[in-house]
């Protein structure tokens, strides 16, 4: 049976046609009509914060030097938490007392040069630093219980790994820098302390591997991954220093870090203060 | 509050780079005859350790005659050699040792006395990137020679800079 079909009914298919027709057309319209009214924001809920950019900053001698202050204020800190600790025997105790002495000294050495650069003195560590590698390693050592970090099961040998990695982070430091200070006698005294950051690492890698077996590079049979070196190559190394260090798991291994030297978003710069 | 500089250093030797470099260059081809003379003076720890800081000398000299290019001296600074070869490979291994660290630190301060001076950038990070290493070496030859002295591996003296009027290149 047909049912038929009122041709004038307006039924659905229709007005979606319309509708449609109607949508295309304004959209045209717009498009192709000139308009007063140009927008000038977005619509948006809420209020949104206001922004201040950071000051403008260049990286010259002054902030080089600056961030140098600040690397061995994170150093003598390191140094003074360590020794707190009271877990290292009498002799290693000693060479941390003097290499923390040392710092002490390179910063002192320090203020003199970063004023005759034209800045003013950085005498406190390096907040990033500390925050992005010391704390964390030295969490890795004690333990955090809050964070669920387990104490090291060999915190002393940590220690001295955690003071050595430091050690080359320093003098990788001053060799990097040398490449971006622009006054060559700066270069040099520079790297007349990078040097000793250089033989504090020496000593320390002979503290962690006794008998003349720390001075070559080696492997550790166990973990697969080079032991601490006096000396670990024919150059000084701007690569990463890794170290591994904490609680040692089932499987054998401890946590691994790795430290780079201090960059642009690390820096010293001249509106950074204590 | 000092100017900042502006202009960028040259990233090539000067002329007067090329001079300073050579002279490091000549100490150090230097400093690797010492070290053949100490390892075939040696035995065990001390031969080992001859030759391995004998090859990073090697490198160092290496690395300097490719900065340098044609202009590099390919001779080693006779006048320090000749001064320096019988204590290198003569007597004990402890003095071996202590003589070698003499030289290891007297090239430290030579090479940052150098580093003082230079220009350009490409030669400042390459002395930079030797002068730690021979330091390292200076530390661990002042133990092996029976020091365990702080003050002694720590030791840098800024009046063992090796003079080039007295060893010229």
């Amino acid at each position: 049976m047909n049912i038929p079909v009122n041709d004038n009914a307006f039924n659905r298919r229709k007005f979606l046609q319309s509708g449609g027709l109607a949508l295309a057309s304004a959209a045209i319209l717009a498009a192709c009509g000139k308009s007063d009214k140009v927008a000038t924001s977005y619509p948006r809920i809420g209020e949104s914060p206001t922004t201040t950019g950071l000051p403008t900053a260049h990286v010259t001698d002054a902030v080089l030097l600056r961030t140098a202050s600040s690397l061995e204020w994170c150093a003598i800190d390191a140094y003074t938490a360590v020794a707190a600790l009271g877990l290292l025997p009498s002799a290693a105790t000693s060479v941390v007392k003097r290499f923390q002495a040392d710092h002490k000294a390179h910063a002192a050495a320090l203020t003199p040069l970063i004023k005759k650069a034209g800045g003013e003195p950085f005498e406190c560590a390096n907040e990033r630093i500390n925050e992005l590698y010391i704390g964390p390693a030295v969490e890795l050592i004690t333990g955090n219980e809050s964070k669920g970090i387990p104490a090291s099961d060999t915190p002393v040998d940590d220690l001295l790994v955690l003071a050595h990695g430091l050690e080359n982070l320093a003098a990788a430091t001053y060799q990097y820098y040398v490449s971006l200070i622009a006054t060559p006698a700066v270069r040099g005294a520079a790297m007349t302390i990078g040097q000793d950051e250089a033989r504090h690492a020496a000593v320390l890698a002979q503290v962690i591997i006794p008998d003349g077996k720390g001075i070559a590079p080696s492997i550790n049979e166990t973990t697969g991954k080079p032991n601490p070196a006096a000396v670990p190559g024919a150059f000084g190394s701007l690569a990463a220093v890794t170290f591994s260090i904490g609680k040692t798991s089932e499987a054998g291994t401890k946590t691994q870090l790795s430290l780079d030297t201090p960059s642009l978003n690390s820096l010293a710069y001249e509106y950074a203060s204590c | 509050m000092a100017d900042t500089t502006t202009t960028a250093p040259p990233k090539q030797p000067t002329s007067a780079d090329v001079a300073l470099l050579s002279f490091g260059l000549g100490l150090e081809f230097a400093m690797i005859d010492l070290y053949t003379r100490a390892a075939n003076a040696s035995k065990d720890d001390m031969k080992t350790v001859a030759e391995l800081f004998g090859a990073h000398h090697r490198a160092a000299a290496q690395s300097l005659t490719g900065l340098l290019g044609r202009k590099a001296p390919t001779v080693r600074n006779e006048k320090f050699y000749a001064a320096q070869s019988t204590k290198a490979g003569g007597g004990t291994a402890k003095e071996i040792a202590a003589h070698l660290a003499s030289l290891e630190n007297a090239l430290v301060a030579t090479h940052i006395n150098v580093l003082s001076q230079l220009r350009g950038i490409d030669g400042a990070s390459l002395v930079a990137s030797i002068i730690p290493i021979e330091a390292r070496q200076a530390a661990v030859l002042v133990e092996m020679s029976g020091s365990s002295s702080l003050d002694d591996i720590m030791a840098l003296d800024a009046k063992a800079v090796i003079d080039p009027e007295t060893y010229p290149a």
